[in-house]
């Protein structure tokens, strides 16, 4: 047991020690890639010089996030006069440690199999209920097609093909599912098309407006985090988590009977590999996403939720069902 | 009388779209392929050694696409010997609206064709508003500007002042039209 606590432990700090960097690392890709999209060049001014010379690092502006982080620690913490001080100080803090926990159970609450660990993982990462529900049903459908709640099973499940040479991915079962579940879960992260509750222009920053220095820095910091967490469930069940197209334990099975075989230490690599590049598309996809479309109104986001996604979602999940059940027929 | 609230019929600008644009979704990814193409060009630029954005890396880098009639940092043009051509008479101070530009005049006895020199000639650059004026009002052709702009951005203001010699010697140049005889010839009587 304390063997298996030591080794859960490991993990956890693992995931968690990945996702801070992840956030760290976020806030520089996405001034960096907004930059690049719109034709500009983007941060690149901050630098770190090594002592007693003059060689300074610029590292194409990676140290801007240092910077930002040390600007926010240094400021003055403002307090507004009327506050609920309790409730005031652990806000941040609550948004950041859940952000934190969720993440915690992504990558190894595949050995959990614990449907609470899935449950846990969609409802932290979720603030609004409408998009909530969006993401369950979606969710629904590919748990309804691999039959367990439990990560490390669905990512296995996705490792073979379909018809011969699609990868079983769950976005490949489940298209709209994957688009659907995508938008929700940028809907809940409360980000541009869907930052309503931030909406800069409208209300200076939502619910963090009063918020100063650190404490705004934790808000913003979960909130990249969260893209973070996003690819990684995104990943996770609809791009196959860490499998590669085509690739088994022992090797490569191209279309065609073509066989490589590759050591097993080079596919656990690699494995980590596709899975680290996977998260890193998605969390730039968003980013994209971030930098392209223009704000919904207000009336358009639950009307979006509750008129067109939610529909949407209800009819995959109706086909899904049927055609799992159709499939267990012929099967019997 | 009507007392009716006016109803508004319709907006003269109500968007027509058509099922496609309506259906949303592809003109999504029809936007988000427009912003992804730039980024990944602009990443490939960037990649393969060339510049994605167009902006130069001030003071890095300088602009080639300066035009050759720019007016950026004056040189003080000068005779064979290298002796300013300027005769310290005073007409770009005067005219220089930003009053930016301050001359201590010498006097040469010897000399009879140019017995006045600047001892001190000081360009102020944190004051000029670069309109060529002084190069207008110049007699002598003494003053020039070129298209390179000076090196401005500096952490003090009393740096931002070009003393004589650096006017006359960053990027020499003399008058090629008024051939000047040597020093000694054009001593006049003692």
């Amino acid at each position: 047991v304390i063997q298996d606590l030591v080794i859960h432990a490991v993990f956890i700090g693992y995931g968690l020690g990945l996702l801070l960097t992840l956030g760290l690392v976020l806030t520089w890709v996405e001034r960096k890639q907004a930059a690049i999209m719109s034709d500009r060049i983007g941060a690149n001014r901050a630098y770190v010089r090594i002592p007693f010379t003059q060689i300074k690092l610029v590292w194409l502006g990676l140290f801007h996030s240092l910077a930002d982080g040390l600007k926010m620690i240094l400021k003055e913490d403002f307090k507004p006069r009327s506050y609920d001080r309790f409730a005031y100080a652990l806000a941040p803090w609550l948004t950041f440690t859940t952000v934190l926990l969720v993440f915690a159970v992504i990558p190894f609450g595949w050995s959990s199999s614990n449907k609470f660990s899935l449950l846990g993982a969609l409802r932290a990462g979720s603030q609004m209920i409408s998009y909530e529900l969006v993401m369950g049903l979606t969710v629904l459908g590919l748990i309804l097609i691999y039959g367990t709640l439990d990560l490390t099973q669905i990512v296995h499940q996705q490792s073979g093909t379909v018809l011969g040479f699609l990868p079983a991915w769950g976005i490949v079962y489940q298209p709209f599912a994957a688009i659907l579940f995508l938008t929700a879960a940028i809907a809940e992260n409360r980000r541009i098309p869907f930052d309503l509750p931030e909406a800069e222009s409208e209300l200076i920053a939502g619910y963090f407006t009063e918020y100063s220095a650190m404490k705004m820095g934790l808000f913003m910091f979960a909130e990249f985090i969260e893209i973070a967490i996003i690819a990684a469930l995104f990943t996770t069940l609809f791009l196959g988590g860490y499998n590669l197209p085509y690739m088994t334990d022992s090797g490569f099975v191209l279309p065609g009977k073509h066989i490589v075989d590759v050591p097993h230490g080079a596919v656990v690599v690699i494995q980590l590999l596709t899975f680290l590049v996977k998260v890193f598309v998605m969390c730039s996809f968003q980013i994209l996403v971030r930098w392209t479309l223009p704000r919904f109104r207000w009336d358009q986001v639950l009307h979006f939720a509750w008129k067109f996604m939610f529909p949407l979602a209800l009819v995959n999940l109706t086909v899904t069902t049927v055609a799992v059940w159709a499939v267990g027929l012929v099967d019997t | 009388v009507n007392r009716q609230p006016y109803k508004r019929k319709g907006y003269w600008n109500r968007p027509a779209m058509t099922w496609w644009e309506r259906a949303y979704l592809f003109e999504i990814v029809r936007g988000l392929s427009i912003t992804g193409g730039v980024f990944l060009h602009n990443m490939w630029r960037w990649i393969s050694g060339r510049k994605g954005a167009l902006t130069t890396y001030y003071p890095e880098e300088t602009r080639a696409d300066y035009a050759a009639h720019n007016r950026g940092k004056h040189v003080l043009t000068q005779r064979p010997d290298g002796s300013p051509q300027c005769i310290a008479c005073n007409l770009c101070a005067t005219v220089c609206p930003a009053l930016c530009i301050e001359i201590d005049a010498a006097f040469d006895p010897d000399d009879a064709a140019h017995p006045k020199s600047p001892a001190r000639f000081e360009i102020d650059y944190s004051r000029c508003i670069f309109c060529g004026l002084c190069v207008e009002a110049c007699p002598e052709d003494a003053i020039r500007m070129v298209k390179e702009v000076p090196d401005l951005p500096l952490y003090d203001r009393r740096d931002m002042w070009l003393k004589k010699d650096e006017l006359l010697n960053w990027n020499p140049q003399r008058d090629v039209a008024k051939p000047y005889p040597a020093r000694s010839d054009r001593a006049g009587p003692a």
